[in-house]
């Protein structure tokens, strides 16, 4: 079988060039039979692919553990779902997964716009074609999956990583690498049209809705991950800003920003280089996201691992896209110029540009943040550590940015609004977030940014509504019938703009769940049979420990008894589980009570058998549900904002109908849920039942320096359960018992360890400056240059007061009336 | 696409051998785990597949040119595009409007404005748009290898011709 695989992924590549061929030289002579055939052989490639995965599988699901990679990633004992999520478990399997993916969806993107773009699908076929060839070329030099143990072929399988035997685990990566390998079809279809200088908004209304889906994919794919993090890795949070969580969040902010600059192409015929661009740009990022995960040159937790000769692969391959896109757009820069000016700073287009402006300005960041630590050991050979506190401290303020700009941006006329109407526009947004702010500052919000965060909420959520009620009644006059059916035909109408509406207004959701991040409230505690340990409104009580086996695993389980506010809860049994042949790294199955207002997390940091004691972590996770449900409302409006034409044309009274219900139902949620759970919050009190109690210092020494176990992925100390950071947490409270100050304390951790790896963001010193000041310096010369490009448009406009479009003409009555009757019939 | 006849009943063929192959395979193998067995139907059936689209990328190589349909949007489809595009405009404009976004004086502006461009194209359509006429606005100036402007189109049977051809191929009506 292995060999059969073998060969299938040689006659892959074979079959993949031969498209490639055929599809260049067929599209340069405009010979059709040559195109077909290349179509042909593109989509015989899928197939082969898809053999090879049926054989792939197969292998597994039958044990041959003769093939290396089986043998690695599975066993028998394991259940037939881990069996076959396996195959993507590892990093050879993963790249062919990929092809295999990739390939499904050209072939499905080729077939569907055979008739429409006829001139760009050879270009499509070859560009697709190449990108498979590269990660054919990996997997038969260097990357065989179905590699064999040449001798002593081993009869048991090690067994797929406990940590990723968890249902997220097995969709997650799948539904990542969607939208990864989803976003090379826009791609292709961009250098397409730059290749045949078909550069109308054509290729951009072939590509608008394979954009949508592919990000669509990642971002479920992105928020599983997060949900995987924080019921599997027991740390209770969700997003640790990791290289690889980075690899995935870096192409879905090019993706937004490039979602929303094709409107303001579709309709004013602007920004044709950037949108190309933001195209070449996000597929660069992904690849380039798959280069850092696979290639060990940041280092990670779920990175796969070292090897320079994949990272030199990658490099050649990532260098000649770039130089061959951009030198297409560079080619083509004639063609891309564009048509119109920018009317006004008070418009729709503006908004679009300042909010592609901070969507990129994210993305270079967060690269460059998690690139820093690689430039820093090539410049200097120190390793340091960018851990979570510096991301939070930029990304916070981008964010916000990008909350107020989604309030802002519905608000503005396309071409102008008239400034003196805004007034009323941002009348009632304005009063809504005012209302949130005074509600929340009487409860006692101290923490800023949580409560800048709920009145940006409010501003956004009221900007939305505003937007539905308005258009409703505006439909309601103009057309004359009640104010249910006005609603639905608005929907009807600009589905796409009030599914976008939707979306946003599950990232006010999600924003509304990061806000609970700042009061979350934890407690550690080691207890024996009949103790209890409170935590806010929560009190935990341990009563046992218990030993099980079930074959693949052995399992130490703790039962606890919760009771809130003194009404008993359900008993929570978190664990430790130790599978066969991994005894090493146990894992941690966190005990969750889930609920809207906040989750109560229990963690089994340690134990002792011998006096049935425990070491328990308990948490209160406040609103983090929300940012679930807002991926899912986020799911709903994309699902909306896809619907194919036709299904409104003959549903138009159906679909939206469902959709405005639900949209009503969200907005009823946001607004009570939002209120209860603000009741629900007790800020302080937490503080005053304490196990351990701990200095200030203390405190901000544990957000300081990070967990060095290798294994956590840089948590901070005050966060890690596992042993190495009780340790190192015991150090700090014996430093700071000891009397040394903040300073020497911190120069004992660099000493200890021997660099500033040990801490969470570099000390500002030195080349280390870099670090924070590059921001800085980019943040101020993309917005010089944005706002220069701005000013240049509307600076043309204005000399040129587009006198050729209003000059008087000889104006045709007949024409005139046509026009009249065109635009009444036009719904 | 050659003629969809000839490419269903090929599908249909390799479909059928595929499927066969599968009860072959099924009934020879001596694995006899369910889940195998579905696996490997599953493998011929895709084998079957593959078969499929070699059938096709090979035939596309010999089965000549083919009926070919006129290979990119016309001129006048451009306009009816910018057309559709400025009433949206217009309508869009309205509504902006009449949600209080837009002031009298820049509706009015704004207005006469769109309007001035959706008869300029209704003007440009009425007259039937001749192909020498350039793109409004400098939209998509004639980019150089596209093959609008190179293919002749026979008017007796619409067959494209090449752009030095004197006498259509199918029909032998002079171009």
């Amino acid at each position: 079988m292995s060999s059969l695989g073998t060969f299938l992924i040689l006659a892959t590549f074979v079959t993949a060039s031969g498209a490639f061929a055929a599809s260049i030289a067929g599209a340069r002579r405009r010979n059709r039979s040559l195109v077909e055939g290349g179509i042909g052989l593109f989509h015989a490639a899928t197939a082969l692919m898809f053999v090879a995965s049926a054989v792939m599988v197969h292998a597994f699901v039958t044990g041959d553990f003769a093939i290396k990679y089986v043998q690695r990633y599975s066993d028998a004992s394991q259940p037939l779902f881990y069996k076959l999520a396996s195959y993507w478990g590892g990093l050879d399997g993963s790249i062919m997964f990929w092809v295999t993916l990739l390939a499904a969806f050209g072939s499905v993107a080729v077939f569907v716009n055979r008739e429409r773009h006829r001139v760009l699908i050879p270009w499509v076929v070859a560009c697709i074609a190449v990108v498979e060839m590269f990660f054919l070329f990996l997997m038969v030099i260097h990357n065989n999956p179905f590699e064999t143990y040449l001798m002593d072929k081993p009869a048991v399988g090690q067994g797929l990583n406990p940590l990723l035997q968890n249902f997220y685990m097995a969709i997650h990566p799948p539904l990542l690498y969607l939208g990864f390998v989803g976003m090379t079809i826009p791609f292709a279809f961009g250098i397409a049209a730059l290749a045949t200088g078909q550069l109308d908004d054509s290729w951009l209304r072939a590509v608008r809705r394979w954009t949508m889906t592919a990000w669509l994919f990642l971002t479920v794919g992105l928020a599983l991950g997060g949900l995987w993090a924080y019921e599997e890795l027991g740390w209770g949070g969700y997003w640790a800003w990791d290289p690889v969580e980075n690899a995935g969040l870096l192409p879905w902010f090019t993706a937004t920003a490039f979602l929303h600059s094709v409107m303001v192409q579709e309709r004013r015929g602007m920004l044709k280089i950037w949108n190309v661009s933001l195209v070449i740009v996000t597929f660069f990022l992904t690849i380039f996201g798959t280069f850092m995960t696979r290639s060990g040159v940041v280092q990670s937790v779920h990175a796969f691992g070292e090897d320079p000769e994949l990272a030199r692969m990658f490099t050649v391959f990532m260098v000649l896209s770039l130089i061959v896109s951009f030198g297409l757009v560079i080619h083509r820069l004639p063609l891309l110029r564009s048509r119109n000016e920018l009317d006004s700073w008070a418009s729709r287009e503006a908004a679009f540009l300042a909010n592609n402006w901070v969507l990129l300005f994210a993305a270079f960041f967060v690269l460059f943040a998690t690139m820093f630590p690689t430039l820093s050991e090539a410049v200097r050979g120190e390793r340091l550590t960018v851990g979570p506190p510096f991301f939070n401290k930029w990304m916070t303020p981008v964010g916000f940015t990008l909350l107020f700009l989604t309030g802002v941006g519905p608000m503005l006329a396309w071409r102008k609004s008239t400034l003196s109407n805004l007034r009323t526009q941002f009348l009632w947004p304005a009063a809504g977030a005012v209302a949130v702010g005074a509600g929340v500052t009487a409860l006692g919000v101290r923490f800023w940014a949580a409560g800048l965060c709920f009145m940006l909420c409010a501003w956004v959520a009221t900007t939305i509504t505003q937007e539905f009620v308005r258009g409703a009644s505006v439909r309601q006059r103009t057309t004359g019938t009640d104010r249910f059916t006005a609603f639905v035909g608005l929907f009807a109408r600009s589905r796409r703009r009030y599914a976008g509406y939707i979306v946003h207004l599950g990232i006010v959701l999600v924003f509304l769940g990061f806000a609970g991040n700042g009061f979350p409230l934890e407690e550690q505690a080691r207890l024996t049979p009949g103790q209890q340990v409170v935590v806010g409104k929560y009190t935990v009580k341990f009563t046992g420990l218990n030993v099980t086996d079930d074959g693949q695993k052995q399992m130490v389980t703790a039962h606890v008894e919760p009771s809130k506010a003194g009404k008993p809860l359900d008993g929570m049994y978190p664990a430790r589980w130790f599978f066969r042949n991994r005894e090493d790294d146990p894992t941690t199955e966190v005990a969750l009570r889930r609920g809207l207002a906040e989750d109560l997390y229990i963690v089994l940091a340690g134990y002792e058998v011998e006096n049935q004691s425990a070491i328990l972590v308990v948490k209160v996770n406040p609103l983090i549900n929300w940012i679930w449900f807002g991926v899912g409302v986020m799911f709903i409006g994309t699902i909306i904002a896809l619907l194919p034409e036709r299904a409104l044309a003959f549903a138009s009274s159906r679909v939206p109908e469902n959709a405005v219900r639900t949209s009503l139902v969200l907005l009823l949620l946001v607004g009570g849920g939002g209120w209860a759970r603000l009741h629900a919050q007790h800020i302080e009190s937490a503080q005053t039942v304490m196990v351990v109690p701990k200095s200030p210092l203390e405190r901000s020494l544990q957000t300081e320096i990070i967990c060095m176990c290798g294994t956590c992925g840089r948590k901070r100390v005050g966060e890690c359960t596992c042993s190495e950071a009780a340790g190192m947490r015991e150090e700090i409270n014996k430093l700071v018992a000891a009397g040394l100050t903040h300073d020497q304390i911190i120069e004992h951790f660099v000493n200890k360890y021997g660099s500033q790896e040990v801490l969470s963001a570099p000390i500002d010193q030195g080349f280390n400056r870099l670090a924070w000041a590059l921001p800085y310096v980019i943040g101020l010369v993309g917005i010089g240059v944005v706002g220069g490009l701005a000013a240049r448009w509307s600076r043309r406009s204005h000399q040129d007061p587009s006198a050729a479009r209003t000059a008087p003409r000889t104006v045709d009555t007949t024409l005139e009336r046509q026009l009249d009757d065109e635009l009444r019939d036009l719904d | 696409m050659t003629s969809s006849g000839t490419s269903t009943s090929a599908g249909q063929f390799f479909l059928l051998l595929s499927m066969v192959g599968a009860i072959a395979a099924v009934a020879l193998a001596r694995d006899t785990q369910p889940v195998a067995l579905l696996l490997l139907s599953g493998a011929v059936v895709a084998a079957g597949l593959v078969g499929f689209a070699f059938h096709r990328a090979l035939s596309g190589f010999f089965g000549g040119p083919g009926p070919s349909a006129p290979l990119a949007p016309h001129l006048q489809e451009h306009l009816e595009r910018e057309k559709a595009l400025a009433l949206r405009s217009i309508k869009e404009l309205e509504f902006d409007h009449a949600m209080g976004k837009v002031g009298e004086a820049d509706y009015a502006e704004l207005n006469a404005r769109l309007r001035a461009r959706a008869l300029t194209v209704m003007e440009e359509l009425e007259h039937d748009a001749p192909p020498t006429a350039p793109a409004p606005a400098g939209e998509v100036a004639a980019a150089p290898d596209d093959p609008i402007r190179t293919v002749l189109t026979c008017a007796a049977c619409q067959t494209a011709n090449d752009p030095d051809a004197r006498f259509c191929k199918q029909c032998g009506a002079k171009l």
